[in-house]
């Protein structure tokens, strides 16, 4: 399809969209398809979806508002972005619950069907705002609003395929989709392909969503409602192939190549639970690569049989959220204490208890760290992004069976359905694991072999033996009884569980030594103006951190960013790195959980900015908490409104640009 | 939705597991590790009949794993001399499943107790056995809480005065195979610490059935429950207290009549649609007609169910004895490598560009 002539074409270097309705309207196929289009479009892109807990919450009512928020741009972006420049609202509710994070000038774009009187008051409405556009008081008289009955010229649509008048009207999220590609010149293909396969057994279903979607894009291009068209440039990146991918997708194939590289079978022990299940459901499928996937019965049997494959040979796996990882504690204690390989993804919801569980947190990462009696240390690794979660998969495989030690790998909510366009990686790239199994050890002269060791040590890496059943020679018992050092027999010596203590605790920090250099993005320290104020993160707040941090520097300040992928133990030249600076901003999702690690371990004043909303950070709000640092550290006055680099690059220019288009 | 599973078929517990091509010796299965349990424990002598049992097994000692929680039995696995892990309280039968479905040329062993099986654990062995894991789980049933010192258990009888109860304990017991028969069990025994015979050929049976084998032992603590047992022990009591069951045979028991045979036996209750023992005299001509005969094989485990009823849940003074039922159902992990089979053989290929082709699906762009 075209661009018509007669319909003026703007252009715009990001925009940022959130498609609303009802949990049962499809907005997150809606938003997903759209993400698609951009993505093979070539955009730079990140998503945010946002859905309630309950399945099918109360129809029409605010709690049961379900959306997708994408934000696509011609060129690099770190953020679903703080606030949507075109609200789609499938009825009262979604109109009212996201209202209040439009700034003034953004686009609204309405289905009028749903606003019944009924509807209305649920939403909570007394009247019908769209009754008094234009009016003195009207509510919505900040924004550019397009009142459409799309349910009704969807229904029109498909009437030749016969459906019933709700299932016709089911498609209208396809209507909306069809508007909206039209609206910002994306590619129909993906989705019609898509439309194709997914209804392929259900023909009037499939041909009903198809010409709601081209319905919508025509209504577009031929009337009156929408006189510009938008165009959103391709965004540079890297040469390479690139596809559209979630955390939790990434993070599954993080772990089967993990199996891959070190050549063993994967056994996944899971238990299901929001937001890690669909770890488990894509992991299902790849029984090909030789992983199995146990569903126990509880997530301490998911985790205990993962130990029991661990010990048996397999990469061993166990996924869960906050909630299971305390009930799989006493067991993650056992493989501690045991010394055996083992991956606990913990993909961090809102908490305490069953807290918030479709919302993002980064509040367990002392849980992982402390969560256990006695001393029980294991690494910590934690993605910042989607795509990131394939390469912290793997890197948390190969710390696992290097060495043998259980490792907590923190993803969160954000990252497990948010997605960005991943960079394939080149396989010859992707690192080996060598699961280096024990031998037996070479026979005496006397025709005897010395005894096997289960808890000697290799002297750089001090992992001990990793020695399946199935090996004459090496038969071994181990247990959650303390250890004696190379033996592994019980031991109650007190001086050699003070020993172990000390291993188990050394063996972890020598991890350090297997890790690269930090990054530290500081563009000052190379005209030796040197920034003052650095902000640490780890996990997904990378994003709004990143795009915090441009806008700080885009105002012209200086501020540097380290982020941390290993949380434990911390990378050799840390506390070096934040000695340079005045000031340690440590943005988190939590109530400062990497500050109190950072304080403790540094004695680093670390200042941290702390929300728990159950969503990511905003990048305007980590901007001006650096701005306060800056100006506290460089005695200055900071006003992050100045644009000190004009013609650079935008992830910080605000939307008015698309506002101003679309009114 | 369902599909049909594919099931490799019906095996022997141990077939896949290599055999050991010499003869083996009790003393090779015998760790280094000094046996610390109390003096007259009934520990020891389940570790004597196991160590004397695996040699005939005739398998390949390091293809063997026990496996126990916590207890003063879970420390089985240190005195034998095969693959083995003491591990945490309650979750042996997880940890054995894991084993068990990641490799299939293994033996393995359950070991654990009353409080660690039927208490802290119940939910993964009521889990294991209607999954019907290829595994042996030992329940050594000594009605108390030893490691401890002395609490009562779930299968100690009401009203028991112990540390935790001093006016009486008020749980209602276990009766653990009447437990494991309603959790889809596929073989269910029971067998006492003090009869070797007994004890060896329950294991033996135990070991060739493919499937989740449940095993309770009758197991005597002499320091905190000692004469648990004694009615199916003292040489005067234990004919009228012991209800043998062997497949095939009349179920009768009790002082013998002039040909050997017990003079009691089990016969249908009408009245409660259960069994009921009964003096066989008072049957007459219908001894034949109505004494039940043991049928383990039966694939309904109604009648099972009902004869575990007949245990006595106070002081046993009388407890059926054997294997209650003994039956072939797929096994959890033979399946599951079966599925992983199948979708090998549908994508055949190495793994590396199968990876490639998996990360790189999807609608994908290239910049150049
Ligand atoms: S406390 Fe009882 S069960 Fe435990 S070792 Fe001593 S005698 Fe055996």
């Amino acid at each position: 399809m075209s661009v018509q002539q007669g319909k003026q074409v703007k252009q715009l270097d990001r925009v940022i969209i959130r498609f609303a309705g009802d949990s049962g309207d499809g907005m997150q196929l809606t938003g997903d398809r759209f993400t698609q289009e951009s993505a093979v479009f070539g955009n730079d892109l990140v998503t945010l979806p946002n859905f309630p807990a309950e399945i099918r919450a109360p129809q029409g009512t605010l709690p049961g508002v379900s959306s997708f928020q994408v934000h696509f741009a011609d060129h690099d972006i770190l953020t679903a972005g703080d606030a949507p420049d075109v609200l789609v609202a499938m009825n009262p509710a979604a109109l009212k619950a996201n209202l209040g994070d439009l700034p003034k000038g953004a686009a609204i774009i309405v289905d009028t069907h749903d606003f019944t009187a009924r509807n209305l008051a649920k939403a909570g409405y007394a009247t019908n705002p769209l009754d008094v556009l234009g009016d003195v008081n009207d509510p919505l008289g900040a924004f550019a609003v397009h009142a459409v009955d799309l349910t009704g010229m969807t229904i029109e649509a498909v009437k030749e395929f016969g459906l019933s008048r709700k299932d016709a009207a089911r498609a209208k999220n396809m209507f909306a989709l069809g508007l909206l590609s039209w609206m910002y010149g994306r590619p129909t293909e993906p989705t019609v392909t898509f439309l194709e396969k997914r209804f392929a057994k259900v023909a009037d279903i499939r041909d009903a969503n198809i010409a709601a979607f081209k319905a919508g894009w025509n209504f577009g291009e031929t009337t009156e409602t929408f006189v510009v068209q938008y165009e959103i440039k391709p965004a540079p990146m890297a040469p390479g192939t690139y596809r559209n991918i979630t955390g939790n997708l990434a993070l599954a194939y993080g772990l089967v190549a993990g199996g891959v590289q070190s050549g063993l079978p994967v056994f996944l022990g899971s238990y299901p639970i929001t937001p890690a299940s669909d770890i488990l459901h894509e992991l299902s499928k790849h029984k090909a690569f030789g992983v199995t996937t146990f569903q126990a019965e509880d997530e301490i049997a998911g985790v205990g049989a993962a130990i029991g494959a661990s010990f048996a040979g397999s990469l061993a796996v166990t996924t869960t959220s906050g909630p299971g990882i305390a009930l799989k504690s006493e067991a993650i204690g056992l493989a501690v204490m045991t010394e055996l390989p083992l991956v606990v993804v913990d993909v961090q919801r809102g908490g305490p208890s069953t807290g918030l569980p479709t919302k993002t947190e980064q509040a367990d990462l002392l849980q992982a760290m402390f969560g256990r009696n006695g001393e029980a240390p294991l690494p910590i690794v934690a993605p910042r992004s989607p795509g990131d979660c394939f390469d912290a998969a793997l890197e948390a495989c190969r710390i696992a069976v290097t060495y043998r030690t259980p490792v907590m790998l923190l993803s969160d909510g954000y990252l497990a359905n948010g997605s960005e366009p991943w960079r394939i990686p080149e396989l010859a790239d992707l690192p080996t694991i060598d699961p280096n199994f024990a031998a037996p050890g070479p026979q005496d002269p006397d025709g005897t072999t010395s005894a096997f060791q289960p808890y000697a040590r290799d002297p750089h890496t001090l992992a001990r033996p990793w020695a399946p059943p199935g090996v004459a020679g090496l038969e071994h018992r181990i247990g959650g009884l303390e250890k004696a050092d190379i033996t592994g027999n019980i031991s109650y010596d007190p001086a050699n569980h003070d020993l172990m203590v000390r291993t188990r605790q050394a063996k972890v920090d020598r991890i350090a030594e297997s890790l690269p250099p930090l990054e530290v993005d500081d563009p000052s320290a190379e005209d030796g103006q040197g920034a003052k104020v650095v902000a640490l993160g780890w996990g997904s707040t990378y994003g709004p951190i990143g795009a915090g941090v441009r806008r700080v520097r885009k105002a012209g300040y200086r501020v540097a960013q380290v982020h941390l992928r290993h949380l434990n133990p911390f990378p050799k030249d840390l506390g070096e790195i934040l000695a340079r600076y005045d000031k340690v901003l440590v943005p988190e999702m939590n109530l400062g959980q990497l500050s109190m690690l950072i304080r403790a371990k540094y004695l680093v004043d670390a200042v941290g900015y702390n929300q728990v909303r159950g969503l990511p950070l905003k990048a305007a709000e980590v901007a001006e908490a650096i701005g306060e640092l800056i100006s506290q550290a460089e005695g200055i006055q900071v006003d992050l409104s100045a644009d000190a680099t004009p013609a650079a690059s935008p992830d910080a220019s605000t939307a008015v640009s698309t506002q101003e288009a679309l009114s | 939705m369902t599909t049909d599973l594919n099931f490799p078929g019906l095996r022997s517990g141990v077939e896949l597991v290599p055999n050991s091509e010499q003869a083996q010796t009790g003393k090779e299965y015998t760790s280094d590790q000094e046996v610390r349990w109390c003096p007259g424990c009934g520990d020891y002598a389940v570790l004597k009949a196991v160590q004397g049992f695996l040699p005939d097994l005739g398998l390949r000692r390091e293809n063997i794993v026990f496996i126990s929680g916590i207890g003063c039995s879970s420390r089985f696995p240190y005195y034998l001399d095969t693959y083995g892990m003491h591990s945490i309280h309650g979750r042996a039968p997880s940890i054995a499943t894991g084993i068990a479905t990641a490799r299939e040329d293994l033996s393995v062993w359950v070991v654990t107790g009353d409080g660690d099986a039927l208490s802290i654990g119940g939910n993964h062995l009521i889990h294991a056995l209607r999954r019907n894991v290829n595994m042996t789980i030992l329940l050594f049933n000594n009605r108390i809480y030893g490691l401890t010192k002395g609490q009562y258990s779930p299968t100690s009888e009401a009203g028991k005065i112990t540390k935790s109860t001093p006016m009486g304990s008020l749980d209602h017991p276990f009766n653990p195979v009447s437990l494991a028969l309603g959790a889809e069990g596929s073989f269910v025994a029971r067998t006492i610490d003090s009869d070797r015979k007994h004890l060896t050929a329950v294991l033996s049976a135990a070991a060739a059935h493919r499937g989740t084998s449940f095993v309770e032992i009758y197991q005597n603590c002499p320091i905190f429950n000692d004469g648990a047992f004694d009615a199916l022990k003292n040489p005067d009591t234990k004919a009228d207290a012991i209800i043998p069951l062997v497949h095939g045979e009349p179920i009768r028991f009790g002082a013998p009549d002039s040909n050997g045979l017990g003079t009691k036996g089990l016969i249908r209750d009408s009245e409660t649609g259960g069994v009921k023992v009964v003096d066989l005299a008072d049957l007459g001509d219908a001894v034949e007609d109505r004494l039940l005969v043991h049928n383990a094989y039966n694939p309904d485990p109604t009648m099972a169910f009902a004869i575990s009823r007949l245990t006595d849940s106070g002081y046993l003074n009388q407890s059926p004895i054997g294997i209650f039922r003994q039956v072939e159902r797929p096994t959890y992990d033979d399946q599951a490598r079966a599925q992983v089979g199948e979708a090998r053989a549908a994508h055949p290929g190495d793994r590396t560009e199968r990876l490639a082709a998996l990360i790189g699906g999807g609608d994908t762009w290239t910049v150049v």
